[in-house]
């Protein structure tokens, strides 16, 4: 039996690509990936979505064998990541955060230079790197040096050449980071096009709708531990049907505090906290929107002026917040 | 082995497209020269070597003239003995200052001929044919007087050939030992009592030195105005065309192939002041003959002394590159993501070898071309030998420089670090390796201490290849590869390790 089919046999039996379970990895006194445990199945999309350092990428550098763990198993098909790293980079893509590639060599140069290294067959890689550029759109600039290009265009070809070896999982880490909405779609396109291919799919984003659009389900990790993890209607589901206002408040800071826990005692109130940072009081009310006259009357009522209201409607975020108290972008 | 082709490729792209490294690769070759000449071509440096000479002398017979104690080269021997330019060893034969030359001791020996001393003295004689014209007569005055007073001069001897056809000796004078022919005019006595000119002329060999004739006929109207006082005296003088001078006294210089132009003409310039100076301390104006000889072979000229310099700094500057290059790659996350792949570091190590000798070689052999234009020409053992010599020691050095930017790349980390820092290592590489100036004139101790570097090994591989004309199975060359191939094994051994830690 042949190496390949082996594998495929293995594939086959087995419903999770990839299965972690208590990783951790500390750098020093950083706890980086604080016992994370998840499983994501054959052909799923699963995003990480946190704020930067919250700690996707080094999960992603574990599991790509980059790295090795502080304590934990990870495996890929159930491969080891630190007893077989041969056999697990033999089935993973990576698309790191970074735009890494050859600098002078041109487009074409580059997917053909990283299809060899991954011993991708002569005759198959031509076509394959010629249908990876296509698609993307960068066949104007397959001759063009990969220094010459734009940064959406960059992030491309970063993208393309973590699939010019066909690979059954593929790690994207921040694929769309700094991008304009166009090349964001273009990219987003591409990757449901590999969801369709039944490719396994790890994707680590702070972009909430980048999550929310691909996601088949998300981990919402931050400080290395996951604190929640479900389909993205499944986690909006956890925070109700409730609106998040966000109100600015002036006076006496110890006033403000007082009232934000008073305000509780509303019956359409079903949370309330001050952040400090921020300096806002943030609401999570039942019909928050229809209610704003009451809550601005019941801070005026107590001699507290309303300077700003903001309303945020149901969203991933929302649930990042309730779930963390810190907007995703801090 | 095909993704090493791979990755040799990309490094050389690499090389090829980055205009700031072709930049790099020009410019400051450019400015280090110039640096280099500024600082090595002036001449307080050169004041300061002490050159290993030999003297051999070839004298068989005792010294014996008495009035010219300093024609003695005993004595000239003890004066070089006694100046800080030169170390003087003694050699009683040519063939043994040979041997010396050969085995390092001396860098050229100084060869006196048998019958130096004997020629000197009779440089610093006169001979003069005497033949009186004059068929005047006067009272008083007498032409005799003249010719004594002329013939007991010191370092003069007159003959007298007045019964002799002058014409006849005057065609023969080749037959005769005479330096010239003085020719007293008629009435010459007979007008040193009145106000017209008493004259007489001077005939002189051919190619006779003007201070000589000029000092002669100085002498000989001076003899003439203190014998006949009040007189006036005038005195000719006529180049005999068809009479050969007299060989000055010859000193031979023997240098050996490696010794550079510079060294040569240093050396040779202060031999000759030296030596003219002593002989010509009684002011006599002798003339010798300085012949600069090679001691085995033709000499090099300075262009292709200074050829294994200039390759050593071209492939060096490929140290620079590499280190940038290695260093950029870790920066750039290039090394990460090519570990996802399937590629070992001992692919990634052997493209790197690959690019670096063929930029190597591409370097050296279109070096080589450019300098055959400007007149380099080498001494090799045939051009099969040549080409081996070279192409075997550019392979050592270029895998050396690869085994040493494994090395160095982890210590600068980065590659604004590498392309600056690295000049902290090819400086004293460079200096120290002989092929920008003479390291084994420095002291003895500080020679043995540079021919461990690297850069020293191929500079002499290449001097023992180019210059000295050496075959390839050359114990010495053999032995420079040697120790070149343990210095790769170690700087691998290590290199590779730090690499590997350095990549993660």
């Amino acid at each position: 039996m042949t190496t390949e089919s082996k594998f495929i046999k293995r594939i086959e039996k087995n419903d999770f690509a990839i299965r972690v379970e208590d990783l951790k990895k500390y750098f020093e006194d950083v706890k980086a990936v604080d016992g994370i445990s998840f499983e994501i199945k054959k052909g799923e999309c699963f995003s990480f979505l946190g704020p930067n350092g919250a700690g996707k990428t080094t999960t992603i550098n574990i599991l790509a064998c980059y790295m090795k763990p502080t304590s934990g198993v990870a495996t890929l098909f159930d491969y080891d990541v630190v007893k077989e790293p041969k056999k697990v980079k033999q089935h993973i893509g990576i698309c790191p955060q970074e735009n890494i590639f050859f600098e002078e060599l041109t487009v074409f140069e580059n997917v053909m230079f990283f299809g060899k290294m991954y011993n991708v067959d002569k005759k198959e890689l031509l076509e394959r790197a010629n249908d990876l550029i296509l698609k993307v759109g960068l066949e104007e600039k397959r001759k063009t040096r990969a220094d010459k290009l734009s940064g959406g265009m960059k992030r491309r070809l970063n993208l393309i050449i973590g699939l010019v070896h066909d690979p059954d999982v593929l790690f994207l880490d921040e694929p769309t980071a700094g991008l304009d909405p166009q090349t964001r779609r273009l990219i987003w396109d591409y990757i449901r096009e590999l969801k369709t291919r039944k490719k396994t799919i790890f994707l680590t984003t702070h972009y909430m709708d980048e999550a929310d659009e691909l996601s088949d389900r998300i981990g919402i990790i931050d400080y290395g531990k996951i604190i929640a993890m479900d389909t993205p209607d499944g986690l909006k589901a956890t925070i109700g049907k409730g609106d998040m206002l966000e109100i600015k408040l002036e006076g006496k800071k110890e006033e403000i505090i007082q009232k934000t826990e008073e305000i509780k005692n509303l019956d359409f109130v079903l949370s309330s906290y001050y952040i400090e940072e921020d300096l806002i009081t943030r609401i999570m009310a039942m019909d928050g929107i229809g209610k704003i006259g009451k809550i601005i009357k019941f801070f005026t009522s107590v001699d507290l002026n309303v300077v700003d209201v903001n309303v945020k409607a149901n969203s991933l975020e929302n649930v990042f917040i309730e779930l963390t108290g810190r907007s995703l972008r801090n | 082995m095909s993704k090493s082709f791979d990755i040799m490729v990309v490094n050389l792209k690499s090389f090829v497209r980055d205009k700031k490294v072709l930049l790099f690769l020009v410019g400051i070759p450019i400015l280090y020269y110039s640096m280099m000449g500024f600082v090595f071509g002036s001449s307080s440096f050169g004041s300061s070597i002490t050159y290993n000479i030999g003297f051999v002398s070839l004298e068989d017979s005792a010294f014996s003239d008495e009035n010219h104690p300093n024609y003695n080269l005993s004595l000239i021997y003890e004066i070089f003995d006694e100046m800080d330019s030169f170390n003087v060893y003694n050699y009683s034969s040519v063939e043994e200052a040979y041997q010396a030359a050969k085995d390092d001791v001396i860098v050229g020996y100084l060869v006196f001929p048998e019958g130096f001393e004997e020629n000197l003295t009779r440089s610093a004689q006169t001979h003069i044919g005497w033949y009186n014209g004059d068929t005047s007569s006067h009272l008083y005055n007498n032409i005799t007087w003249f010719y004594d007073a002329l013939g007991n001069l010191r370092d003069y001897e007159v003959f007298n050939i007045s019964n002799q056809d002058f014409n006849t000796v005057l065609s023969n004078i080749d037959d005769t030992d005479y330096d010239g022919l003085l020719y007293i005019n008629d009435y010459f006595i007979n007008h040193t009592a009145n106000a017209s000119a008493s004259t007489m002329t001077y005939h002189f060999r051919n190619g006779t030195a003007r201070g000589k004739v000029d000092v002669i006929k100085s002498t000989i109207k001076g003899v003439a105005e203190g014998m006949y006082a009040g007189s006036n005296i005038e005195i000719g003088e006529v180049n005999i065309t068809n009479a050969q001078n007299f060989s000055p006294p010859n000193v031979s210089i023997y240098f050996l192939q490696s010794v550079s132009s510079t060294d040569r003409q240093i050396i040779t310039g202060i031999v000759q002041q030296v030596i003219t100076g002593i002989i010509n301390y009684q002011p006599s104006n002798i003339d010798l003959n300085f012949e600069t000889e090679s001691a085995q072979g033709r000499l090099v000229n300075a262009l292709t002394f200074g050829t294994p310099g200039y390759i050593l700094y071209g492939s060096m500057t490929i140290l620079s590159f590499t280190l940038v290059i290695i260093t950029n790659m870790q920066k750039e996350g290039i090394f990460k993501r090519l570990s996802s792949t399937e590629l070992t570091n001992k692919e990634i190590i052997l493209g790197s070898v690959g690019a670096n000798l063929i930029l190597s070689f591409f370097q050296t052999y279109l070096g080589l071309g450019f300098l055959f234009l400007f007149g380099l020409d080498p001494i090799t053992y045939d051009l099969l030998n040549g080409i081996l010599g070279v192409s075997i020691t550019i392979l050592l050095f270029s895998m050396t420089l690869t085994s040493l930017a494994l090395m160095l790349a982890p210590v600068f980390k980065t590659p604004d670090a590498a392309g600056g820092g690295v000049w902290i290592v090819i400086l004293p590489l460079l200096m120290f390796s002989g092929g920008f100036f003479p390291v084994e004139y420095i002291s003895e101790e500080f020679t043995q201490i540079v021919y461990f570097l690297p850069t020293r090994l191929t500079v002499l591989s290449f001097q023992d290849v180019l210059i000295k004309g050496l075959p390839i199975f050359t114990p010495s060359l053999l032995i420079n590869w040697g120790l070149q191939s343990i210095y790769i094994a170690i700087f691998f051994l290590i290199g590779t390790r730090m690499f590997n830690k350095f990549k993660k």
